[in-house]
């Protein structure tokens, strides 16, 4: 009798060395479906496959496909070979049917009309624990089991029931349905083929169903890592970015253009933020699968628009038809938050939790509380449900949970934000070092320049910070105005991050979050953005990670337990874990935190010094590399990498010192109270800045163990770095004065980790001994934390951490002399109030020139040597002597036109003070007002302003009648007419042989007045010609600012980029196994 | 345990030597500047208070070069009455010489000053009234706030003070008096503006009539401004140039205790509070009763030395005192013909005497008012030739005399002498040779 079943054909995929082949092909043959037939595919280098298939199913087809372009396309290609058949059974090859799985699975579809059909899968080697019962997903594109891991079967599933996605393994699809879809499509040939073929049948109107009774165990060998992918296209891909791809793909092509651009909206946030959670995190493999998925997306558009043309001709429900049949919400988001929540931060990115540490005998259990302990075993014992032998004591719970700890940590993210709401858009004010940028080019062009012009100019190369702030430029894409505000918002969190990692392993996560928000209650931070000093605020920003990288190499105690991974080639991938990797990540560190501030070199001295001193006085056992030579080797690489800058210094003779800062004056300098309490302006004055270094100081005495030997190493360094900044304060080590609020930074950060070591000695070293003082001072300490929190909640009112809205350089009238020939500013004051750098005439007066109005772009870095500009200083000092009263006139060849002399920064407004004062010695303007050429102008409380009655002119010419210099050309332009018959042509421009005047086309004859100052002769006649003065000096500073990007480049490459980019030049792309 | 304690010992004392070193003072700007050694590049003098001959202090300006090399001098004229106009010369004086400059035969005008840029430093000045011979020294700089008692408006005397602007800056100042009726600040004497370069002269007499004690203090608002007060009693004729500061002591050297002489003290005080001044006088071997007088405030009170029935006629008297609050002074000294008035002597490091008119000196004393004993650098040359120096010892305290000391038989007749400490510990006094004795201050130039 003839037989109604519809045939069914079985096609089974098999790649590689396929060890379940035989058990698939042989439960195939057991089916007791009639009409089944079986083909089987071997996708590119299948072993033996027609030996095998013939000893299990000997009536099967053996196709033997050349390439293995993955699954999708083999299914295609067996489909193809087909015809005739009502249903196609696609199989993996390590799949083990029951019997009745085809025969139950065809009624089914035949029943409810199905269009394709799933079973119920379970584990290969225990049939009873389920895996899949069809799957669902969400708008994105994730999917959603139906069962969850490791549910045993009580018949529970057992319910056929419509679902979105049929899981690959064994899967039955009407041919009919399989045609008009086109089959699987072969740009996902593993890992989301199934969802997408399956949204595509949703979308044109087929039913997926599950037939529970249908049981198949699939030992999933490819998608839990038991095989790798190796179809083509997926070569040197891993599986997390096939996964990734091939959902943004379903994603791309599965909805309407409107539903399409908002997922893909959201979608793109949200892995925005868990790329920068991969990257915060050190999780590279998850950052780089999500670039290359969207890159991938981005790179197959043509295919999406075909896919979505395909997609619109098949057509039948709308997206909102679609969606009801979906999950609501964002699975993948929804999972991350419930796994950080119950089960920490590491676990919620997938990364293991680290193995527990082996208890030496005689060492106490370490109590110290951590993610996993908020919610471990001992939560029953909490309850009382078991017993502990021993101290029945155990750590307080306040703060214990990473629930609370992640809260507070959120909570005070956003009061950081609420803090620094203004600053996102406000005008940012002319003082410290907030001077507007010039453009990215512009900028870039001021590192390779020939001249620039800080005081009567100089040919000193261009200092690196403008290299290194054209580098930052190109991330903002040239949005310089960005980069003052992102130091202003973010370096201080930066600073706290940093001080996260820092503290990482060495103390519980408890303390780490007090140290985080120590370290952010500092007032350096809070002074440092009210005063505008970002080249500080890098230093505030980048410390915390020099300091581990040091402790690092100095084997600090607790730092470094185990020893340095063998050293790997220079530019291969591991190198940076390497120690010369991790010294050269300290070098860089250094390099970019000293192009703004140099002084950050002698804060690596002074940690080097006090980890020595400290080691001398406590011996830890301990030994790291030998200090001196770190430190030579630190300072050797940086002047290296910094070699503009340090050609400057060398030629700048013993000014040289002046590079790590100006000395101040005796009433600028903070009092000892202050210098404990890291206060250098106005925040953190009161009683409450005590609290901070209180709680460190407690610290030294309650810690024991490695506590202590961490503590006495920061409390050697803090101790040191007030005495050098009490010594040079005082000038008491000459013209060596390095920056005071860069020492408080180092200041600050040791203050902040003695902090979280005071928490984590409570924590741990309180409970054997016996009551007395050590219990008090913890109370004290904890009470001191508590009250340190509120002066930064009350930082935040403002919106800018008192920032002030205005300046006083702004705020002064027009300074322009009127007429032409160009002008200089001179600006004078305490250094730590000008909004320009200068150089020294006397401890607390700074003196700076501007060209041409404000300072700006192109006077952001000074050389450490006046060089030619000792002119105006000596100047100054001869008038602060009381040795010439004709300032003026010895000005007036530099083209100074006024004097501006600042007492501070910022507008004296009448109420609490709102910004630092630091007025000039009334020496300064006592000398100033008995110059006969100088006319006060304008005198408040902030800022004096005198005019040079002998101002005539950057560039003049000289009447020869009468011997005065008239300025001529324009303020922004180095030519113009010139007067007939006077044929003296002067230029307030050094070095004087880099200028030239061409008059006519032709040049003219130059030699040096006043020892500095180019005068021109121009021929004497009666045409009226036009000149120009224009630079011409040897790219001596341009090769020199090359030769240092190339150095930087060169090491950069250094950090594995050599081995990744290998494939540009060797056009050779490495396997994964290589690549492993 | 031991490393413990060592760890936290080390801590703590670092610590502590922080507190320590920062009760150190840093030096200021003023004491890192001085400390190098100078070399003026330009330096400059300003004079005024000279008037026409129908003003009454009719005269002329000494320019002395205490240096060994040339100095060149750029001089501006300005004039009251000359409509804004000035005249500029240049003149050179050798070294060790002098050079005059007489005001009125440059420019017509009514009050005059003069302002120097001389091209180095080493060179004073002085203003020398001709008719008697009053001498005032000339500024290096302008000031900002000005004081000088003895000043007196009573019939038959004149008191005008002369502001001079020697900057391009637009001053504007202010007049404060305190006289023996009380405190005074005229309104036409508030806010008076002084252009650049320019000159305004001020009559007291139209605002204090018929005060015969007046002290004046002269506030500016803006810029700075040299300041002169001319006394006018009879034909006599002074030149007051005041001072800076105002002083809780003081030491007049050469007070004239002589028969038919007077010696009157003028104290003012500008302070709320009431001054007890304790005057100690030192005349030969005589010993005098401590004085003390009561200056109320905001007034002047007179202390006479000559008359005066405790102090014996017998030279001069070594004046000094010192007041419970902080006040001015001046010495009205004189003889048949009328007062000179001058300014209490400032105590200083290094001051200069040189003799202008060729007259010498009737006494030249230089005092010690520190308490220690200091050695003293005393330089004396004759006009145009170069000095000879040699070191004086003087005790705390201690009083020598220049002529004594020198040798010198012409009584320092066209001579210069200068002294130097190295401190300003240093008062110099002197004054002309007259009949009677010690009538005559002559000026002192501050050396440095």
């Amino acid at each position: 009798m003839d037989t109604r079943a519809p045939a069914v054909v079985a096609v089974v995929v098999t790649t590689g060395s396929a060890p379940g082949l035989e058990a698939t092909l042989a439960s195939l043959t057991a089916q007791s479906y009639e009409e089944l037939s079986l083909l089987v595919l071997a996708n590119g280098e299948a072993e033996n496959v027609q030996a095998r298939v013939a000893s299990v199913a000997p009536t099967a087809f053996v196709k033997i496909l050349e390439e293995n372009r993955g699954y999708a396309a083999a299914c295609n290609e067996g489909s193809l070979m087909v015809e005739g058949s009502a249903f196609f059974l696609f199989c993996h090859d390590d799949v083990r049917l029951d019997s009745d799985v085809v025969q139950l699975m065809v009624e089914a579809a035949f029943r409810t009309n199905a269009g394709v059909v799933t079973p119920k899968m379970v584990a290969y080697d225990d049939a009873m624990a389920l895996q899949h019962v069809g799957q669902t997903c969400d708008r994105f594109g994730v999917v959603r089991e139906r069962v969850e891991p490791g549910e045993i079967d009580h018949g529970q599933q057992d319910l056929e029931r419509d679902v979105f996605v049929a899981p690959g393994g064994v899967t039955l699809i009407r041919s009919d349905l399989f045609v008009t879809l086109r089959g699987y499509d072969p740009l996902i040939p593993i890992m989301g083929e199934d969802l997408d073929f399956c949204w595509r049948a949703q979308s044109a109107g087929a039913r997926i169903l599950v037939a529970p009774q249908a049981r198949v165990a699939h030992r999933e060998t490819v998608a839990k890592n038991g095989r790798p992918v190796t179809a083509l296209s997926t070569r040197g891909v891993s599986r997390q970015t096939l996964q990734r791809r091939h959902q943004l793909l379903v994603v791309a092509t599965g909805w309407g253009r409107g539903r399409t651009f908002t997922t893909l909206l959201f979608l793109f946030v949200m892995d925005g933020m868990e790329l920068l959670l991969g990257a915060i995190g050190g999780d590279l493999e998850r950052a780089s699968a999500i670039i290359g998925s969207w890159w991938w997306l981005f790179g197959n558009r043509r295919r999406i628009l075909e896919r979505r043309a395909r997609r619109r001709d098949v057509l039948v429900l709308s997206d909102d038809e679609l969606h009801r049949l979906q999950v609501g919400g964002a699975s993948r988001l929804q999972r991350f938050v419930v796994v950080l929540m119950r089960e920490g931060f590491d676990r919620a990115r997938g990364v293991l939790p680290h193995a527990p540490q082996v208890v030496e005998a005689g060492d106490e259990h370490d109590r110290g509380v951590g993610f996993a302990a908020a919610f471990a075993e001992e939560e029953e014992c909490d309850e009382g449900m078991g017993t502990l032998e021993g101290p029945s004591s155990r750590p307080a719970r306040i703060l214990t949970s990473f629930r609370s700890q992640l809260g507070l940590l959120v909570a005070v993210a956003l009061l950081w934000c609420l803090g620094s709401r203004n600053l996102v858009a406000m005008h940012l004010p002319l003082i410290g070092r907030l001077a507007p940028l010039d453009s990215w080019w512009t900028t870039w062009r001021h590192f390779f320049a020939s001249w620039s012009p800080n005081g009567v100019g100089t040919g000193d190369p261009g200092m690196p910070g403008y290299g290194l702030l054209g580098f930052a430029g190109t991330f903002v894409f040239g949005r310089m105005g960005i980069l003052p505000r992102m130091a202003l918002i973010f370096a201080v969190p930066l600073g706290a991050l940093g001080m996260s990692r820092l503290l990482k392993n060495r103390v519980s996560n408890r303390a780490r979050v007090v140290g985080v928000i120590a370290y952010l209650a500092l007032p350096t931070g809070f002074n440092m953005i009210a005063q505008g000093r970002v080249d500080v605020l890098v230093v505030v920003s980048g410390l915390p990670f020099v300091l581990r990288r040091l402790f690092d190499l100095l084997a600090v105690p607790g730092f470094r337990s185990s020893p340095y991974p063998e050293p790997v080639p220079f530019g291969h991938r591991g190198w940076r874990v390497t120690e010369a990797g991790q010294r050269m990540s300290l070098i860089m560190g250094l390099a970019t935190m000293s192009a703004f501030a140099p002084a950050t070199l002698v804060l690596a001295a002074i940690i080097i010094l006090g980890v020595t001193l400290s080691r001398w006085i406590a011996p830890d056992g301990s030994s790291g590399v030998p200090p001196w030579r770190l430190l030579g080797s630190l300072l050797f690489n940086v002047a290296i990498f910094l070699l503009p800058m340090t050609y400057d210094t060398f030629v700048a003779g013993r000014q040289g010192f002046s590079l790590f800062g100006i000395a101040r004056g005796a009433s600028s300098l903070p009092s000892w109270s202050h210098l404990l309490r890291a206060c250098d302006g106005l925040f953190g004055a009161g009683w409450w800045g005590w609290l901070l270094p209180a709680v460190s100081l407690i610290a030294l005495f309650i810690a024991r163990r490695e506590r202590w030997n961490l503590v006495a190493t920061t409390s050697t360094i803090a101790v040191l770095t007030l005495l050098v900044i009490t010594t040079t304060g005082h000038h008491w080590t000459g013209s060596f004065s390095p920056d005071l609020d860069v020492l408080l930074c180092l200041y600050g950060a040791m203050v902040a980790v003695g902090a979280a070591v005071a928490v984590s000695a409570i924590e741990l070293d309180l409970y054997d001994v016996g009551f007395g003082w050590r219990q008090l001072s913890a109370a004290v300490a904890v009470l001191a934390l508590l009250l340190a929190s509120i002066p930064l909640v009350v930082a935040t009112g403002s919106g800018r951490f008192d920032l002030p809205t205005t300046s006083v350089a702004e705020s002064l009238g027009p300074l322009h002399p009127g007429g032409n020939g160009g002008y200089r500013i001179l600006w004078l004051g305490d250094p730590s109030i000008l909004p320009v750098p200068g150089w020294l005439v006397a401890p607390g007066l700074e003196a700076a020139t501007t060209m041409n109005g404000l300072p700006g772009g192109n006077e952001l870095f000074t050389p450490p040597g006046a060089g030619t500009s000792s002119v105006i200083i000596n100047a100054l000092q001869l008038a602060l002597r009381g040795q010439t009263v004709s300032l003026g006139e010895l000005l007036a060849p530099a083209g100074i036109s006024a004097v501006v002399v600042l007492n501070t920064s910022t507008p004296q407004v009448s109420g609490p003070p709102t910004a630092i004062v630091r007025p000039v010695a009334t020496s300064v303007t006592t000398a100033l007002d008995q110059q006969t050429g100088l006319a006060l102008q304008l005198t408040t409380p902030s800022v004096s302003v005198y005019t040079n009655a002998n101002y005539s002119g950057i560039f003049r010419q000289v009447n020869p009648s009468s011997g005065v210099p008239v300025p001529v050309f324009s303020d922004f332009s180095a030519s113009g007419p010139l007067t007939p018959h006077w044929t003296k042509v002067q230029a307030g421009l050094a070095p004087a042989s880099a200028f030239a005047l061409d008059v006519g086309g032709q040049p003219t004859g130059r030699k040096v007045e006043s020892g500095w100052s180019p005068t021109f002769t121009v021929p004497s006649t009666t045409t009226k010609w036009s000149g120009h003065i224009s630079l011409h000096q040897f790219p001596l500073n341009g090769l020199l600012a090359l030769f240092t990007l190339g150095m930087w480049l060169i090491i950069w490459l250094g950090f594995g980029w050599i081995h990744r980019l290998e494939w540009l030049f060797t056009g050779r792309r490495r396997l994964p196994e290589e690549l492993s | 345990m031991n490393r413990r304690i060592l760890m936290t010992a080390v801590v703590l004392v670092g610590v502590a030597t922080t507190i320590v070193l920062n009760q150190w003072v840093a030096p200021s700007i003023e004491q890192t500047l001085t400390s190098s050694q100078p070399t003026t590049q330009s330096s400059a003098l300003y004079c005024t208070g000279l008037t026409s001959a129908k003003g009454g202090a009719f005269g002329e300006v000494v320019f002395v070069n205490t240096s060994d090399s040339a100095r060149t001098l750029s001089t501006t004229v300005a004039a009251l009455g000359a409509h804004g106009a000035t005249v500029t010369s240049t003149m050179t004086i050798s070294p060790y010489a002098q050079s005059v400059l007489v005001p009125t035969r440059v420019l017509a005008g009514v009050a005059y000053a003069v302002a120097a840029t001389v091209s180095g430093g080493g060179v004073y000045a002085q203003e020398v009234i001709g008719k008697n011979h009053a001498e005032a020294p000339c500024q290096s700089s302008g000031v900002t706030q000005w004081f000088a008692s003895g000043l007196s408006t009573a019939v038959g005397s004149s008191a005008r003070l002369t502001m001079f602007n020697p900057t391009a800056t637009n001053a504007v100042f202010g007049v404060k008096t305190y006289s023996s009726s009380g405190f005074a600040q005229p309104a036409p004497l508030q806010g008076i503006s002084v252009p650049p370069h320019g000159l305004v002269q001020v009559d007291l007499g139209h605002q204090l009539v018929n005060q015969a004690q007046i002290g004046a203090e002269v506030d500016v608002l803006r810029g700075s401004l040299v300041v002169a007060a001319d006394q006018l009693v009879g034909s006599m004729a002074s030149i007051n140039t005041g001072s800076t500061t105002l002083a809780t002591s003081g030491a007049l050297p050469l007070v004239p205790t002589n028969q038919n002489t007077n010696a009157t003290v003028v104290f003012s005080n500008p302070s709320s509070q009431p001054a007890q001044v304790t005057l100690d006088v030192a005349l030969g071997h005589f010993t005098i009763p401590t004085q003390t007088i009561d200056v109320a405030s905001f007034s002047s009170t007179t202390f006479v030395v000559t008359p005066n029935n405790v102090i014996p006629a017998a030279g001069e008297a070594h004046v000094s005192f010192t007041s419970t609050q902080a006040i001015f002074t001046a010495l009205r000294s004189g003889g048949p013909k009328g007062p000179y008035l001058s300014p209490t002597p400032m105590v200083g490091a290094a001051w200069t005497l040189s003799d202008t008119t060729g007259r010498g000196f009737g006494a030249a004393t230089v005092t010690n008012t520190s308490t220690r004993a200091t050695l003293v650098s005393v330089a004396v040359n004759a006009l145009g030739h170069s000095p000879t120096t040699s070191t004086l010892r003087l005790g705390a305290g201690q009083t020598a005399s220049l002529i004594s000391f020198t040798g010198s038989k012409n009584k320092l007749a066209h001579s210069t002498v200068q002294v130097r400490a190295n401190s300003a510990v240093l008062v110099l006094a002197a004054c002309a040779i007259t009949t009677p004795r010690g009538i005559e201050p002559q000026s002192v130039l501050n050396g440095g």
